[in-house]
């Protein structure tokens, strides 16, 4: 088994390395023509395919042994303290390994005819092959540093793909706001890998009680701070409450990476996060709550938005901020399971419904053909519109004032509060620099 | 920064009250704005129509000033066209000879001439710094220390004394020499500038752009107000207009960005002393203290930062008929209100942000800033041609030497250069043309003349079949394809509506759209209704549509949103994975269980309102449309269809009239693919339409009165064309007579097998479709484009259009022209006073040059003309498509669309005498514009003679055959297989014509 798991981490290492290798070997590479195109796309198509008969195997494994770990190799360590390399294979990695590969496989094969000439097709599968290998660490990952790398490479794997089209200056600056709400997230998990070791010593994954995957152990001390960093690492992903305003500036790249990146995988890591740690919010209630809270504002706020969006593309968005709302709120519950084949539904219907998001036209005039007459979804409001329902028109339409309160009252003040500070510093470096001139003047008017 | 020409005279800026002067300037302004329908109803027209008054220079240079847009290609394409051979170094010269006068005078006395010079300048190309950069370029390429890569290059007269010898590096220290001469006679340009907008001072001063937050906003803001059924909720008051939907907005009580506090205090002052858009407008730009003169300037730029949106309020207002459901009450003045109340909102946050004063831009209006161009670069420019000529540095101590060659440097800029070199690459096509259409003619070859009679001996004799197509380039091939499979046919081409003008409803549509070119006004209501079976099909077609209805009711609700996404999971990854792998199998599937084609019950066109004994129904009904056509129109209708092609004996036993569309997957601008002179619907309907009329038996007595004598076993029947998956439909087949039956299959049989040819022909340029591809295979291929939700090229709609032929067929016929041509039938000899070529170029000339055009700027420009690459489109509330969440709607067409297009002028042959030509260009406006200002190259073919005349300049030319020897070939394939590019003309001399 673990020659299959090194296998799944390497293959699309290895393809990540020959195409880079071929970037330097082939100068101008978006020039080189059809045939150039086909190899990259076997250098990706192949390595996905191996991977996900790979992934066959192990949940036969899986399926007849139940759930185990493997210990691959040692990291690095002193003599008392050891970091492993293990990767775990239960149903949970098993489920988002099948997904994500099926997935990876469709969109390759249809983003060989979709981006067939565009100058960037090579980058566009650099970046995806990138991603792929950070799905499968984070599926696969048997303790949380090794889930770390995989988190990271999908981050940046995303936010390059949202820059995909640097000629205009909306791309690269919607990618930035995402890479920061990104980093800042990220926070999150590299501090809860710290206090698992400060607490508890290691940040292996234990098989949870009910035996189906592995999870994170809930120290008894530090319970409660761990959960929090976690719940916000997984928020920040996954576009819970606060941090849904990113969704909708996702959707610059072209419309295959949407519909994976941001419609399909990159945002349920985010519970699968919480699934790894689904201890802690047995053990506190009031992780729980909070998991549920959030899990119920973000369903809110993404229906909301959800109505009044007005382009197919952020309305489809909003649409999995709702749903993934939802699914938190499943695992909240105690619903893994659910929440586990919500994920995989949801993940094929968004990606599906991103894919032929350009086909929008066509599917009302067929359903308007059908009825034999316009469906007129749309609720007009012309002359009496109360108070409360402009002001709820008003909150669904700013995206639950999420990207407000971010940009203009939390780094608003922030920059507020640096200025101060720069003004302090100047202020300060001002005087300090009088009295140094003025020590010179004294020292000059010594020596004369 | 932009300097307008104000056509409202100072006086009547004076004059007029502020409030009539808003409004005529926003008139004005508006022609300048795209002129782009809905998406649904995309129709092609030349985005630079409003400068059509204009000659074509002109236009694109004053238009590319005032949109930041290119108007050529980059020289690099051309430069890559005289490589390949598509530009000669004869048309570069003719092209100069034409052009430019005093060609043989030198620049300078004892340099090179001006011919040597530009000769020489057209087909180098060498990256040019800005006059920012010049100095660290000069730095990095240490150019004043080692010569130019092009030392040199340019042929010199050796005798001359100015000249260093070309082997000769230059010495160290001449090039300093050089540069310092040339750099000290230029004389930096000073230019006074005013800002039009707040925006674009504060950008120049302190690299704030405030339109980044105020588009995000007023293009949510936009979207919101024009959505047409994206959303479930509408924004609230937008029967009111925008600009009070946008006050209401902006005055609810919610946490909102701290910079819209000033726009919440504008918006209720304009509410409190009730203004209207056009007082707001005012009210702003006094705030703003912009003169009264410059009203428009500021006006145009600020529509224009958002032009898209802007042009799409103008259609709202203009066109409401357009609109796919809500008729919204868009106005172009609410939106520039609105953008201005946000745009001084965010110069004040500007303001705050930096150092600089609002003050300071108002005091601008008064006391307009200097600039300064030092013109540095183009010393650069003089400096390495200078060296390319090898000149010896002391000649620039003459200052009138060094100053007549900055001079030539300065009027020969990049875009005189891109024109010159655009009218030497459109002269080479030209040529092409006209003289394979001269070669053609001549009995060449023994077989050709063989071949040649045989083809007029059996079109003298009656036909088997003739064949009328639309116009359109894409026809080309299918028509071609028929004469070679089925010798006996003959092909006719006309304006794909057959003259049928009408308000078409289709059995399955809700709503009923024209059928007609742009131009023309439907008067007559056409509906398709069914004969049997209606109510069965209908109920069970609710039926489905409720079901959707209901998936797509349920998931509006949160919970069973839910439900619906986890419960139906397994088909949500099976129909992702069939419809990505299996796109064609998918889609055939989906029909067979909708059932869509089975049970469709048997329909016919509720087409005359006339019955048998002559009774006229003529209640018109709420939109004030005749229902149908009385017998006598309808016989107009025919006989002058009949008439124009040249129609009118010989007639075969079977006439087909075929229109034509095209389906696609995931594709907006579907409609831009479908029939350009039905105004972007498909054509079908109206070839159903007339062979309906056609086969009228009052119809054809009344036709024979009037001298088209028809006969009784002669059938006319309507047929469908789909270019994209190359599918032919028929239409009342069972109305063909019995003894026609056999004659019938093998016509079909005939079309069906042109069609499969066609798509071969088109998978040349699939690079998906192997070069050795099978007929049958590329028809699966073509059939796979139309289907496959992956694929941004269904076909390539009117990429190749070049060429307008308007004559003979029989003068065109075997002659291979790669889909370049629009072909339209026209028989001069029955034309004798003129009237019917002159209706012909009426209607096809704009439907003609409105494709070409548009082709030709999105290519050019796909960032102002065209919408750029479809990949990250996004469609904005059923309207438009923009570019990710959030931008300016794009206009244009798709880079996929146009990536393998050439742009040249549309080259209209009409095969007519010179003088009929300019009598007619004399006679109407439209033509005479057209045509007098370039925006189409005319050419006179003599229908006598065949002496081709190229109008140039105001008068006819005639052309020189340059060139002979163009390949014969036995049949097209033998020709375009296995090429992807361009293909020129070529003979076509079927060895063993193989009847049916």
């Amino acid at each position: 088994m673990n020659n299959v798991l090194i296998l799944l981490i390497f293959a699309p290492a290895f393809s990540l390395v020959l195409q880079l290798l071929r970037f330097f070997a082939i100068k101008n590479i978006s020039a080189a023509g059809v045939q150039a195109e086909k190899t990259t796309y076997y250098l990706v198509m192949l390595p996905i395919l191996a991977c996900l008969l790979g992934v066959l195997v192990l949940s036969i494994n899986v399926i007849l042994h139940g759930p185990s770990s493997h210990h691959i190799s040692n990291w690095f360590g002193s003599s008392d303290y050891n970091y492993k390399i293990i990767f775990v294979t239960d149903y949970l990695s098993i489920v988002y390994g099948l997904l994500s590969l099926t997935l990876l496989g469709t969109i390759c094969y249809f983003s060989k005819r979709y981006l067939h000439k565009d100058p960037g097709f090579h980058r566009f599968y650099l970046l995806f092959t990138i991603f792929c290998c950070g799905l499968l660490i984070v599926a696969f990952a048997g303790i949380l540093e090794i889930l770390i790398i995989g988190w990271e490479l999908v981050g940046i794997s995303s936010v390059l793909l949202i820059a995909f089209y640097t000629t205009r200056d909306g791309p690269p600056r919607n990618a930035l706001y995402v890479f920061i709400i990104y980093r800042c997230c990220d926070i999150g998990l590299i501090t809860a890998a710290l206090l698992l070791h400060y607490f508890t010593h290691h940040s292996n994954f234990e098989l949870l009680e009910n035996s189906y995957w592995y999870g994170i152990e809930a120290p008894h001390d530090g319970l409660l701070i761990i959960g929090l960093c976690l719940l916000f690492a997984a928020s920040g992903k996954a576009a819970l409450f606060p941090f849904s305003s990113w969704i909708p500036r996702a959707m610059e790249g072209p419309t295959p990476s949407s519909a994976i990146f941001y419609g399909a995988l990159s945002v349920h890591l985010g519970p699968l996060l919480l699934l790894r740690s689904i201890n802690f919010f047995a053990e506190s209630q009031l992780l729980m709550t909070l998991l549920l809270v959030i899990g119920v504002l973000t369903a809110l706020i993404g229906f909301l938005s959800w109505q009044v969006q007005n382009d197919i593309k952020s309305k489809l968005a909003y649409g999995s901020v709702t749903q993934l709302g939802i699914i938190v709120c499943e695992i909240a519950l105690g619903w893994e399971i659910l929440a586990l084949i919500h994920v995989v539904t949801h993940a094929s219907l968004r990606a599906l419904q991103i894919l032929r998001a350009p086909s929008l036209l066509q599917d009302y005039k067929l359903i308007n053909q059908m009825l034999g007459h316009s469906l007129a979804a749309t609720q007009e409001y012309d002359h009496k519109v109360s108070r409360f329902r402009q002001f709820i028109y008003r909150i669904s339409l700013e995206r639950g004032l999420l990207e407000t309160f971010w940009k203009d009252r939390f780094l608003g003040t922030l920059k507020i509060i640096i200025l101060s500070f720069d003004r302090l510093d100047n202020n300060i470096a001002a005087k300090l620099g009088n009295a140094a001139a003025d020590n010179k003047n004294t020292v000059k008017g010594d020596e004369a | 920064m932009t300097v307008m020409n104000s056509t409202l005279g100072k006086a009547s800026i004076e004059s007029l009250a502020a409030e009539d002067l808003v409004h005529e300037l926003i008139d004005k302004v508006a022609h300048y704005l795209p002129e782009q329908a809905p998406i649904h109803a995309f129709v092609h027209h030349n985005p630079l129509h409003t400068f059509e008054h204009l000659s074509f220079k002109d236009a694109v240079r004053e238009a590319g000033n005032r949109f930041q847009a290119h108007s050529f290609m980059s020289e690099m394409y051309y430069r890559t066209a005289v490589n390949n051979g598509r530009i000669l170094p004869d048309d570069i010269s003719a092209v100069l000879e034409a052009e430019i006068e005093n060609l043989d005078a030198v620049i300078f006395p004892g340099g090179p001439t001006r011919r040597d010079y530009l000769v020489w300048r057209l087909t180098t190309l060498f990256d040019v710094p800005s006059s920012s950069s010049v100095r660290w370029w000069l730095h990095e390429h240490s150019s004043l220390d080692k010569p130019h890569a092009l030392y040199a290059s340019a042929a010199t007269l050796a005798s001359s004394t100015i000249y260093c010898k070309a082997s000769k590096i230059p010495e160290k220290g001449s090039l300093k020499q050089l540069w310092l001469y040339l750099a000290e006679v230029v004389k930096p340009e000073h230019k006074t500038v005013t800002y039009p907008r707040a925006r674009d001072f504060y950008l120049a001063r302190t690299g704030i752009d405030t339109d980044s937050w105020v588009h995000p906003l007023l293009v949510k803001l936009a979207s919101a107000f024009v959505d047409q059924g994206v959303s479930n909720h509408a924004l609230p008051l937008r029967g009111q207009g925008f600009l009070a939907a946008f006050q209401a907005y902006m005055l609810t009580p919610v946490l909102q960005e701290s910079w819209l506090k000033s726009v919440k205090q504008q918006c209720k002052k304009q509410i409190d002393n009730n203004w209207s858009s056009a007082q707001t407008v005012i009210h702003l730009l006094e705030t703003m203290s912009v003169p009264k003169e410059h009203w428009e300037q500021t006006i145009f730029e600020t529509l224009h930062s958002l032009r898209g949106w802007a042009g799409m309020f103008r259609q709202f207002e203009c066109h409401p008929d357009k609109l796919p459901i809500n008729p919204v009450p868009g106005k172009l003045i609410d939106f520039l209100a609105v953008q201005l109340t946000l745009d001084l909102a965010a110069a004040y946050k500007a303001e705050r942000e930096s150092t600089v004063a609002m003050t300071d831009y108002q005091a601008t209006w008064t006391t307009p800033e200097t600039v300064t161009d030092s013109k540095i670069s183009l010393v650069y420019e003089a400096f390495v041609s200078a060296q390319a000529f090898t000149f010896l540095p002391a000649l620039f101590a003459d200052k009138t030497k060094a100053s007549a060659w900055l001079a030539e440097h300065e009027r020969f800029n990049h875009f005189e250069r891109s024109y010159l070199l655009h009218l030497a690459f459109e002269r080479h096509h030209r040529n092409h043309i006209l003289n394979a259409l001269t070669e053609h003619q001549k009995p060449l070859m023994a077989t050709d003349v063989c071949a040649d009679k045989s083809c007029d001996h059996s079109s003298k004799a009656v036909p088997k079949v003739q064949a009328v197509f639309c116009m359109d380039d894409r026809e080309e091939s299918t028509r071609r394809h028929l004469e070679e499979i089925l010798p006996e046919a003959e092909t006719y081409g006309c304006p794909g509506f057959f003259g049928v003008v009408m308000q078409y409803k289709g059995f399955d549509d809700v709503h009923s759209r024209p059928l007609c070119p742009v131009t023309a006004t439907p008067q007559h209501f056409v509906e398709e209704i069914a004969i049997d079976n209606e109510k069965n099909y209908r109920s069970k077609r609710l039926r489905q549509g409720q079901w959707l209805k209901f998936l797509q009711r349920s998931r509006l609700k949160l919970l069973s949103s839910s439900i619906w996404t986890v419960a139906m999971g397994g088909l949500h990854v099976a129909s992702l994975l069939s419809h990505t792998l299996f796109p064609s199998f998918s889609h055939n599937l989906l029909h067979r269980i909708t059932g869509h084609h089975h049970d469709r019950p048997k329909t016919t066109l509720k087409l005359f309102r006339e019955d048998d004994k002559g009774n006229i129904n003529d209640q018109r009904n709420a939109a004030g449309l005749l229902p149908g056509f009385t017998l006598q129109e309808a016989t107009d209708i025919v006989e002058k269809l009949l008439r124009t092609m040249g129609l009118t004996k010989h007639f075969a036993p079977l006439i087909t009239i075929i229109g034509h569309g095209s389906s696609s997957m995931n594709n907006p601008h579907e409609a831009a693919y479908d029939c350009g002179a039905t105004g972007g619907g498909r054509g079908g309907p109206n070839a159903r339409a007339f062979a309906m009329m056609a086969n009228h038996p009052t119809v054809r007595a009344n036709l024979k009165q009037r001298g088209l004598d028809i006969p009784d076993t002669t059938h006319v029947v309507g047929g469908y064309h789909n270019t994209a998956d190359d599918t032919l439909t028929f239409y009342e087949l069972e109305t063909v007579a019995t003894h026609l039956r056999d004659q019938l299959e093998s016509m079909e049989d005939a079309l069906l097998d042109a069609c499969a040819h066609s798509a071969h022909e088109r998978c040349r340029r699939f690079n998906d479709a192997p070069a050795n591809i099978t007929v049958q295979q590329a028809l699966k291929v073509v059939q796979r484009h139309s289907t496959d939700l992956a694929q941004p090229r269904p076909e390539y709609g009117h990429s190749t259009n070049a060429v307008c032929i308007i004559g003979r067929r029989e003068k065109t016929r075997n002659l291979y022209m790669d889909r370049r041509a629009f072909l339209i039938s026209y028989d001069p000899e029955q034309d004798s006073d003129g009237t019917i070529v002159a209706n012909i170029l009426q209607a096809a000339g704009p439907v003609g040059a409105g494709i070409n055009l548009e082709y030709y700027f999105s290519v050019t420009d796909p960032v102002v003309y065209g919408c750029g690459t479809k990949l990250p489109h996004n469609i904005a509330g059923l309207v438009g498509v923009m570019n990710g969440h959030s931008s300016d709607l794009r206009t244009g067409l798709t880079w996929q669309m146009v990536e393998i297009h050439e742009p040249v002028r549309l080259l209209t042959i009409v095969e007519a005498t010179p003088e009929r030509l300019l009598e007619i260009a004399d006679k109407y406006p439209m033509i005479g514009r057209l045509v007098g200002n370039g925006w189409i190259q005319l050419i006179s073919w003599h229908p006598q003679t065949g002496e081709l005349f190229h109008f140039y300049k105001g008068k006819f030319v005639p052309h020189t055959v340059t060139a002979t020897g163009f390949p014969v070939i036995d049949r097209s394939e033998s020709f375009f297989r296995g090429v992807s590019d361009h293909l020129g003309c070529a003979h076509i001399v079927s060895q063993n014509p193989k009847g049916i």
